[in-house]
């Protein structure tokens, strides 16, 4: 009996994984039969927003047949409403004689939806909940009098920003456009470079008070169930106000705490197709160019989508620059502090006494060197970025004045100072992804070096590696595939491999019958090309 | 604290790999150069021998008890009791494994990096970055090894062929000047560190592969021997037995000499660090096989946040009482440590052996 019961139970809860996504409930009141009444209730709903506007008519030139238009205005279009709603019912209707003698408070909903609406979605509904939900996304409610059921239109029409480069993720090759504000332009793009059905785009609302379209996307077959599952669940745990950017949905389903993000996001409808289509699932919000994509792994942040449209000898080099610029960027304020006051050793003699030399005359030791200076840089990025654009010019100057020659003729700072916050500025920029972990793991590396040096460093560098190992993103080891290493993996890592090589998909984010990309290995022969 | 983490046969290769390189390369050089000086290769090859035979014990008992560690096989094979004292002989062993590597990285970073440091500071950095990997389970070690031991052999190949450059091949001889009962003798001490291996007992049930656990046990040890052998070459062709002998870290010594283009020197503390990050993973390997032992000998399997703490607070007593200097080390090292390590090595395991084929013949 027990078992039975359990079993249920468990079958319950599985039959809940599945389906994952919140239904949305239909419930509550509805409708009344008189147009006045809805009215009434809809008035006091809204209360005195302003927005709202409610447009009483007679339908096909009959006072008997009252009906009524709400719409929020601004989120719809006028033309959409006048063309599509107001024109054929008010004017077109008329020319049906006998149809309009037919209409009765039956089958009224019926003919209109049917008949005489032609607009591209037409709902009808008699729940007050449904309808209010319509009007607030841009749809436009019909209220006829004696009937309890309404008619939602789609009207929705704003003001948004096109489609224009991402200002983001720049590339000298590859498409230039990028995602924008609107979720279903965003789920077009995408779909734009998927034609597939396999392509899958499932929907939810979120935000208490905002309710945002949120929207995943997959491909059936190459995606993982399970990954596809865990996604739903994780995002159907969420219970806020609004979700104003999906920056909000990451911290939300992250799976554990960490300065280094496990989430990817982009800009690029290419990025995110060519991530879709190794198996990861994209999360569009409404509101935001940014898609977030999961699992993101480490490797990912050391990748741009050029890497794939260019040729891949020389990507393997750069990618290793940045592999070198993460290093520079991270540990050179560290290496500078231990090399001064731990280990001169190191260096070459010579460089020994320049450097020396250079420090000369400077009042404070090589540690607070580099957090005054560190500090500063860190300010002057921030100014940067949020400055309006007109005061950035007297900004560059007094920052240039600021960490440059000034400051070392001052006596403030040494030569090599100047060059080591230069060379990690410069790099940090190499590595957008990563660009919020950078910071704190710099000034942890240059807290482990100025208290035990070189060896702070590398005990530094274990903790940080443990901790990379240690995190999952979507149950998936961070660090993949080079910890746990995967050979085909690596081929896109260690070195980047001609397309016709990367024959699998990658192996810990696909089930098995998804691994096998359709192309087969078609190596380029020396075939000599015959002379035309 | 035994999950179903799974370990890739790759991974227990660098594991292992990792957890002797990281302390072999310091002060070993020196005991085995003065005990053997030319026929050192000669020593290492007997001594892969020997250790290949501890890792077919290994094996076979692992094969008996597929789902068991050797902790907990002694319970099985010797009855509750003695099974416990067994276990507990072990736990002890694998935690003396972790301090020896742990005294002898100490004593390295303390006389050589930063003299005046004090040496406690060290083992407390070391033993809480280790506690906290420990912590977070075998996957997780098993992953950082797979990314520092490619390291640690890309150093020691910038290191043999950089040096290529100082060998004088007339160092090398003479050859096979000692008799054959003094090579057995001094194989002792090279089978000892080698015989960290026996650590894989604690790991074979999580590894994924079994067909595979033997050829990984035997690469592991035969890329360490063969690593430490062209290397321990390169050193008496670079700086002659003489001098090698007298110095405490020989291979350092090696490093030092490396100058290439007048531009690529002091590059030893650059290397060397890295061989650190190597014993790193061999601590944090024989403190999480220790606790893991101390769980399954005394059954409190929830407590493994707090065991872990007990272990790494334990070691570290040990490694700041234990040796009043380097030279008692040293003498410890040489003249205790290889019998030790033949008493639980070789008499413990072949006991196990033995018992586990008589249970067999049996049922």
């Amino acid at each position: 009996m027990l078992e039975l019961l359990k079993r249920m139970l468990g079958y319950r809860r599985l039959a809940d994984n599945t389906m994952g996504v919140k239904q949305q409930k239909v419930d509550g009141p509805l409708l009344n039969g008189s147009l006045e009444k809805n009215l009434a209730v809809l008035q006091t709903r809204f209360a005195n927003s302003t927005d709202v506007v409610y447009r009483q008519f007679k339908l096909g030139f009959n006072a008997k047949n009252g009906a009524a238009l709400v719409y929020i205005d601004g989120i719809v279009s006028p033309a959409l409403v006048n063309d599509t709603i107001l024109k054929p019912l008010m004017f077109e209707l008329t020319q049906e004689t006998n149809r309009l003698k037919e209409l009765n408070h039956n089958n009224i909903i019926d003919l209109l939806q049917n008949y005489a609406l032609p607009n591209n979605s037409v709902e009808n509904s008699a729940y007050l909940e449904e309808i209010i939900a319509g009007i607030l996304s841009g749809k436009t409610a019909l209220l006829l009098d004696g009937t309890h059921m309404g008619l939602l239109i789609n009207t929705k029409g704003w003001e948004s920003r096109g489609v224009e480069k991402a200002e983001t993720e720049n590339v000298v090759r590859g498409p230039r456009e990028g995602f924008n504000e609107t979720i279903g332009v965003n789920v077009a793009l995408l779909r734009r470079k998927i034609k597939s059905t396999n392509l899958r785009i499932e929907s939810l609302t979120m935000g208490r008070q905002s309710s945002t379209t949120v929207s995943i996307a997959y491909v059936h077959d190459i995606a993982n169930p399970k990954l596809i599952t865990e996604v739903k669940l994780r995002l159907a745990k969420i219970d806020i106000d609004a979700v104003l950017e999906s920056g909000y949905i990451e911290q939300f389903i992250e799976d554990q705490l960490s300065i280094f993000p496990t989430i990817g996001n982009s800009e690029k409808p290419d990025v995110v197709a060519g991530k879709v289509l190794e198996g990861r699932v994209a999360v569009f919000v409404d509101g935001t160019p940014f898609v977030l994509t999961v699992p993101f792994l480490f490797s990912e942040a050391l990748q741009s989508a050029e890497d794939y449209y260019s040729r891949p000898y020389s990507v393997t080099i750069v990618r290793w620059i940045r592999v070198a610029a993460l290093f520079i960027t991270v540990l050179s304020p560290a290496l500078y502090i231990s090399l001064e006051s731990f280990q001169p050793d190191l260096l070459p003699t010579l460089l020994v006494v320049t450097m020396a030399g250079a420090r000369e005359g400077i009042p404070y030791p090589a540690y607070v060197e580099v957090f005054i200076m560190g500090v500063i840089f860190e300010i002057m990025r921030e100014a940067g970025v949020r400055m309006p654009r007109p005061i950035g010019q007297a900004v560059s100057i007094v920052g240039a004045l600021v960490l440059g020659e000034a400051a070392v003729q001052a006596g403030l700072i040494s030569n090599t100072m100047v060059i080591v916050v230069a060379l990690t500025a410069i790099a940090s920029f190499v590595l957008v992804p990563l660009g919020d972990s950078i910071i704190i793991l710099r000034i942890f590396f240059a807290l482990s070096a100025m208290f035990m040096g070189l060896f702070g460093i590398l005990a530094g560098m274990i903790l940080v590696l443990v901790h990379l190992a240690k995190l999952r993103s979507f149950g998936v080891p961070y660090l993949y595939p080079v910890a746990p290493g995967n050979v085909q993996g690596l081929k896109d890592v260690l070195i980047k491999a001609p397309v016709w090589s990367m024959q699998t998909r990658p192996a810990l984010l696909t089930p098995l019958a998804g691994r096998r990309r359709v192309a087969k290995a078609a190596k380029p022969k020396n075939e000599r090309s015959q002379q035309p | 604290m035994l999950t179903d983490e799974r370990i890739s046969t790759r991974q227990l290769i660098f594991l292992l790999f990792c957890l002797a390189i990281g302390s072999m390369l310091f002060t070993l050089p020196k005991m085995m150069i003065n005990q053997a000086q030319q026929d050192v290769w000669l020593v290492l090859l007997l001594s892969l021998f020997f250790d290949s035979c501890f890792g077919v014990i290994i094996y076979v008992l692992s094969l008996r008890h597929p789902n068991q560690t050797m902790v907990q096989y002694c319970e099985t094979l010797f009855g509750k009791w003695l099974g416990k004292l067994a276990g507990l002989v072990f736990v002890i062993y694998f935690a003396g494994i972790s301090i020896q590597i742990l005294m002898v990285v100490v004593d390295y970073l303390a006389t050589v990096m930063m003299p005046e440091t004090p040496k406690l500071a060290f083992s407390l950095l070391i033993l809480l970055i280790c506690a906290y990997t420990v912590d977070a389970g075998l996957e997780v070690i098993a992953r950082v090894s797979e990314v520092i031991a490619p390291v640690i052999v890309g150093s020691l190949c910038l290191i043999i062929t950089l040096s290529i450059n100082n060998v004088h091949l007339e160092y090398l001889e003479p050859v096979f000047q000692h008799t054959f009962g003094e090579i057995v003798q001094s194989s002792f001490l090279p089978t000892t560190w080698l015989g960290n291996l026996i650590v894989a007992g604690m790991l074979l049930p999580q590894h994924n592969n079994k067909h595979k656990t033997l050829l990984a046990i035997l690469a592991a040890t035969t890329a360490i021997v063969v690593g430490l052998m062209i290397i321990l070459v390169e050193t008496i062709a670079v700086i002659g037995v003489n001098l090698s002998s007298t110095q405490i870290y020989p291979i350092y010594r090696l490093v030092q000499m490396i100058s290439v283009g007048d531009f690529l020197e002091h590059v030893e503390s650059l290397l060397v660090i890295i061989w650190v990050a190597g014993s790193f993973i061999g601590v944090i390997l024989t403190n999480y096989c220790s606790t893991l032992g101390l769980e399954q000998v005394t059954g409190l399997t929830h407590k493994h946040r707090l065991l872990t703490i007990i272990n790494g607070g334990v070691l570290l007593l040990v490694t700041t009482l234990a040796f009043p200097s380097v030279a008692a080390r040293q003498y410890f090292v040489v003249n205790t440590l290889p019998y030790l390590t033949i008493m639980v090595e070789g008499l413990l395991l072949g006991l196990l052996l033995l018992v586990s084929l008589l249970r067999l013949r049996q049922s």
